[in-house]
């Protein structure tokens, strides 16, 4: 049976890390490419985020969240870099479970789709999905994930898996 | 494989008090449960349990014509038996680092319900099982019963590396 899903890397912090970088991304064999974060960041951090090094004002996005009292919506444009969170960041004492899917990842004809969920189950956090968008056409051969003025804490795990063409 | 089905579990005629799976094997990175489920009662949520127990989180939906968040035990929505004949609703639960001995365990869950022409439920939850021992049994439904024919998929996710991709 041909696998569908392809680990195809993973690191689990053993020391605080101030961003992670997945290089050399395949452009050929896969279709999509999937994210899984399980963690805690230092202290309360958006996790914010950039495709191929593009430091250009080309990341869009809309999200909805539940802080467990209030719901919010909020979109943002032009932006140079992504914003993965806005009430539901990562903090310092409760495991955040985030899964990003970059569709059609290897396309050249498109700019790139991203559906996020997110949440850290603690009030005033909550839960999130947002879609986003990177305004470009470049196939996607490298993710950065980053806090500004925060860190990724030890036992943090991110791994990236590539759905199959 | 990233992905393996673990087990498969179709609830027979008559419905049943849950959907267990047991004896869950400690050997991967990540559960993901998928499920189209049921209730035996009245009641537009049921719940999920680890080990026995349940966990606690954040949770929003919307049914058409506004969106609620409340702060919840694992709660997700579901098809109930009011709802229109022969309609399941649908959940994914994708729990990370479910074998850790040394972390509580967070957790995602997505589900709709459907209802022809009447008020249906789509839900997110962000969930956390407040327990440092690694998860070896998952129930589904327990607190209103499953109804025949609902039917759960339990998966393992395994991390690994494929060559050629960088981390730093």
């Amino acid at each position: 049976m041909a696998n569908a899903m392809v680990a195809l890397a993973t690191i689990t912090l053993g020391s605080s890390a101030s961003s992670v970088t997945f290089g050399s991304i395949p452009t050929t064999g896969y279709r999509d490419l999937r994210i899984v974060i399980s963690g805690i960041a230092g202290s309360s951090s958006n996790l914010l985020g950039r495709l191929n090094g593009d430091t250009g004002a080309n990341y869009h996005r809309v999200t909805m969240t539940g802080d467990g009292t209030t719901t919010y919506s909020v979109a943002n444009a032009n932006q140079t870099s992504f914003a993965y969170q806005y009430y539901a960041t990562f903090n310092g004492s409760t495991r955040s479970t985030v899964t990003i899917d970059y569709l059609d990842s290897s396309a050249t004809d498109k700019h790139k789709s991203v559906l996020i969920r997110t949440g850290t189950p603690q009030t005033y956090y909550g839960v999130e999905a947002s879609v986003l968008r990177w305004a470009s056409t470049a196939a996607i051969t490298s993710l950065s994930l980053y806090f500004v003025g925060e860190t990724f804490s030890a036992t943090t795990t991110i791994s990236l898996y590539g759905i199959v063409s | 494989m990233a992905i393996t089905k673990i087990a498969s579990i179709e609830v027979g005629a008559g419905g049943a008090a849950s959907i267990d799976f047991t004896s869950i094997p400690g050997t991967y990175t990540d559960l993901m449960v998928v499920m189209s489920i049921r209730n035996n009662n009245t009641s537009a949520f049921t719940d999920i349990r680890f080990n026995g127990s349940t966990g606690s989180g954040i949770f929003i939906y919307g049914n058409g014509a506004s969106a609620t968040s409340l702060n919840v035990s694992a709660n997700y929505v579901v098809a109930t038996s009011a709802y229109t004949a022969n309609t399941f609703g649908n959940a994914t639960v994708y729990i990370p680092n479910y074998a850790s001995t040394t972390t509580n365990k967070s957790f995602s869950i997505d589900a709709v319900s459907e209802n022809n022409s009447t008020t249906a439920y789509q839900s997110l939850t962000a969930g956390i099982w407040s327990n440092t021992a690694a998860i070896n049994q998952i129930t589904l439904g327990a607190a209103n019963g499953v109804a025949q024919y609902s039917s759960a998929t339990l998966y393992g996710v395994l991390k690994g590396s494929s060559g050629g991709v960088t981390v730093s």
